[in-house]
């Protein structure tokens, strides 16, 4: 038998995407004894939300995106805050193109030593309108000055932290893979309003030390967070309390919050996604968990991963299931996924690789490897920004929360530096993201980027895109399952909870 | 092990194994860590799923081995399949100059079979011993391969780099010669031995010497202070500041 090859293996259970979902499941069935065959098209561990240095993020938007899920994707060098259109709009990759490229095709970030010259041609080529004949040159020499930190970066497609308390932490200290990782506590919680960033206090201390607070605001907050976390006097709080009653009105009607405190819970908190979102009961739950989870690890209530949270986990869980047994390839092309027959009786699955065919009882993949797939009408929009300057400090993690006056929304964000190795020191990277399509979320991303970095940083560079969520008609085959991308929610409990319900499934 | 006994840590080093399927890595990291020795037949044909995680107790990572093959020869002849020896990763104590380093030694749990190593496993290594085996000439040629990757993604450019030629017990079939070995080393400006995990020859030597140049390395020194503030999960460690309420 050949070593690098597959022919004819037969497989418990072939898994496709090397996301986190996907990687939590493989691993878990090879722990369970099961034989696993792990799958990735691109060259690239952590599917949708993979981490990327600059270049190959560039690449990523050129080559590697899933057209369907992503159909396009809007880098602005330079200034966006008066929302310009787009240094390059890439679209629909020409067909022509992607054959001349995809025979030179490298694994993003092997390339030796990192021409910009090159990267600012494909981008070129690929882009629906070409920027203007006298600003290339310019615009070659910012990409040069980016690239010279290419591998200083770690731009994640779907940023998220750990929350303390969370589901995410209790499994990787349960399988043991804590070794693999490390972790930056998330400093700081911010919340911006009326294009001001003031700290989110995360506990009783902070309540007290804060001097943007007032002392009437003070023992309001003090108060809530008593009879919140208090199982008592919460479960007295909650009683009679109707069971459509918004968590918004609940907070104003118990606790006669202003709005600045009211932004603060409901947003910075319990990270609501607009005012209405949350049920009074699930909001004071989000509230519980947010404090139980601060002094786990020290203060804070959430932990970033070093060097790009969601792929670095993802990862983490691979060489799990390969220490357990699991056979993994990557930059695999996917030929086939058929449902085989033997005799007139269900015989699992059929797939066919470049490395050979091979057999598998289960199938669970990310949609994005079924050629019928198709977007639904949900997406989330995402944003990243590239900033000259750490605008909230320069070896810290924060999460933030920004209130959109003109349309009442709310944009979840992120900010990371050289504390989880994810920018060159003096830099920063800001995330924003929010469901719903990007036409429709476009100027509010970049406004809530324009009032993150304030007056002192200048953005750099900016990427824009959408990912829609995908279904396929073959859901619903029995043994054949799939996976959903990254939420929009901040933390990877509904990650683990997505994984749990499949591995439910499966054993 | 005792606390008591156990001087002070002076530094924890991470070293990689790396290189083709086969070649004898994770009989390197036995026969240094465990002196012990898998027999050939069995080793090139190995387990995998006869492995077990080491039980260890809710919310603790037990220090110090962290698999345990257990493997029974009837599975063996089951699985038929090349499987790789799902070892994680061994701990090791080291002194030197009465300074005891603790060495993580890695294994590549045998996602090297279709070169898809994760990038995350190369990250914050301090020395990376990269095995071809003489036997095979194959596995030398692609060692430049594991350096470009190498080269990708380990964090710090200064990372020690050994060259191990393994397998020399089997004289009579070598393809690769010492002098092409030290050659290919000479070219990356990596350390070189040739080796053999059955007979123990150079083995301990090897790690002996990546691992002082580990220690004559400062850069990698400075590369480790930053990340300074990072957080164990490890739920048996609870330092850190305590925040919380404590009115």
């Amino acid at each position: 038998m050949s070593e690098n090859s597959l022919d004819n293996e037969e497989f418990d259970a072939i898994v496709f995407g090397t996301g986190l979902v996907e990687s939590i499941v493989a691993s878990h069935l090879a722990a369970a004894d099961k034989k696993v065959l792990h799958v990735d098209r691109n060259p690239f561990y952590g599917g949708s939300s993979a981490c990327f240095s600059l270049s190959a993020f560039i690449e990523w938007t050129i080559e590697h995106r899933d057209q369907r899920q992503t159909p396009l994707v809007e880098i602005y060098m330079g200034d966006m805050s008066a929302q310009p259109p787009p240094t390059f709009t890439l679209g629909h990759a020409n067909e022509q193109l992607l054959a001349s490229a995809s025979t030179s095709a490298k694994h993003p970030g092997t390339a030796g030593t990192i021409n910009a010259d090159n990267i600012f041609d494909r981008l070129l080529s690929n882009c629906s309108q070409a920027p203007q004949l006298d600003m290339r040159s310019s615009l070659v020499s910012q990409l040069v000055a980016l690239l010279k930190d290419d591998r200083s970066y770690s731009i994640e497609l779907a940023p998220k932290v750990a929350h303390c308390r969370g589901e995410l932490v209790d499994l990787i200290i349960d399988k043991g893979i804590a070794e693999y990782l490390q972790f930056k506590g998330v400093e700081h919680n911010y919340l911006i309003r009326n294009g001001v960033a003031e700290r989110v206090p995360g506990s009783k201390e902070d309540v007290f030390a804060s001097d943007s607070l007032s002392l009437i605001e003070k023992r309001k907050l003090m108060k809530l967070m008593t009879s919140i976390t208090d199982d008592e006097s919460h479960a007295l709080l909650l009683d009679g309390c109707p069971e459509e009653m918004t968590f918004a009105r609940f907070l104003e009607s118990k606790f006669r919050l202003n709005a600045k405190l009211l932004d603060s819970v409901l947003y910075a908190v319990a990270r609501a996604e607009s005012k209405d979102e949350l049920t009074a009961r699930s909001g004071c739950e989000r509230v519980r968990k947010y404090a139980k989870s601060i002094g786990r690890f020290g203060r804070m209530a959430y932990l970033c991963a070093m060097y790009g949270g969601g792929s670095e986990i993802a990862q983490s869980f691979c060489r799990l299931c390969a220490v357990a047994g699991g056979t993994y390839i990557l930059s695999e092309e996917v030929r086939s996924i058929e449902k085989s027959w033997r005799d007139g009786a269900d015989n699992g699955y059929c797939v066919q690789l470049a490395h050979g065919k091979v057999f598998a009882k289960h199938i669970i993949l990310d949609p994005c490897y079924s050629p019928d797939s198709e977007p639904t009408t949900t997406a989330i929009s995402r944003a990243m920004c590239i900033l000259d300057y750490p605008v909230f400090g320069d070896d810290t993690t924060a999460i933030l929360s920004y209130v959109d006056e003109t349309e009442g929304a709310v944009v979840a964000m992120l900010y990371t530096t050289r504390a989880t190795l994810a920018a060159p020191s003096g830099q920063s990277i800001v995330y924003a993201w929010k469901t719903g399509h990007l036409a429709d979320t476009r100027s509010l991303l970049l406004r809530a980027l324009t009032a993150a970095r304030g007056t002192l940083a200048r953005p750099l560079f900016t990427a824009l895109f959408e990912v829609r969520d995908l279904r396929s008609s073959a859901s619903g085959l029995s043994g054949l399952y799939h996976t959903a991308p990254p939420d929009a929610t901040v933390d990877f409990d509904d990650t683990v909870d997505q994984a749990r319900q499949l591995l439910s499934a499966l054993l | 092990m005792d606390r008591e006994t156990i001087p002070e840590i002076a530094s924890t080093f991470k070293i990689l194994l790396v290189g083709d399927s086969n070649v004898g890595k994770s009989s390197i990291l036995l026969r240094f860590t465990d002196d012990h020795f898998l027999p050939p037949e069995d080793a090139s044909a190995t387990i995998g799923k006869d492995l077990q995680r080491e039980k260890k107790s809710r919310g603790r990572l037990s220090r110090g081995v962290m698999m345990k093959p257990v493997y029974s020869t009837v599975h063996l002849l089951l699985c038929g399949v090349s499987r790789h020896v799902g070892v994680d990763f061994k701990v090791k104590m080291y002194d030197l100059d009465g300074k005891r380093y603790k060495l993580t030694i890695w294994d590549t749990a045998g996602q090297e079979r279709f070169r898809t190593l994760t990038s995350s496993y190369y990250r914050g290594a301090q020395g990376v011993i990269l095995v071809y085996d003489v036997c095979n000439r194959e596995s030398f040629e692609h060692l430049n391969n594991w350096i470009d990757e190498l080269n990708t993604y380990c964090s710090s450019d200064d990372v020690v780099k050994m060259v191990i030629g393994n397998k020399i017990d089997k004289e009579q079939e070598r393809q690769v010669s010492r002098k092409e070995g030290a050659e290919c080393a000479r070219k990356h400006q990596t350390l070189f031995l040739e080796c053999s995990a059955k007979t123990r020859i150079g083995v301990q030597q090897a790690v002996e010497e990546l691992v002082n140049k580990i220690v004559d390395t400062p850069s990698l020194w400075r590369k480790a202070a930053q990340t300074k503030g990072t957080v164990s999960i490890d739920d048996s460690v609870t330092s850190g500041i305590p925040g919380g309420c404590a009115c």
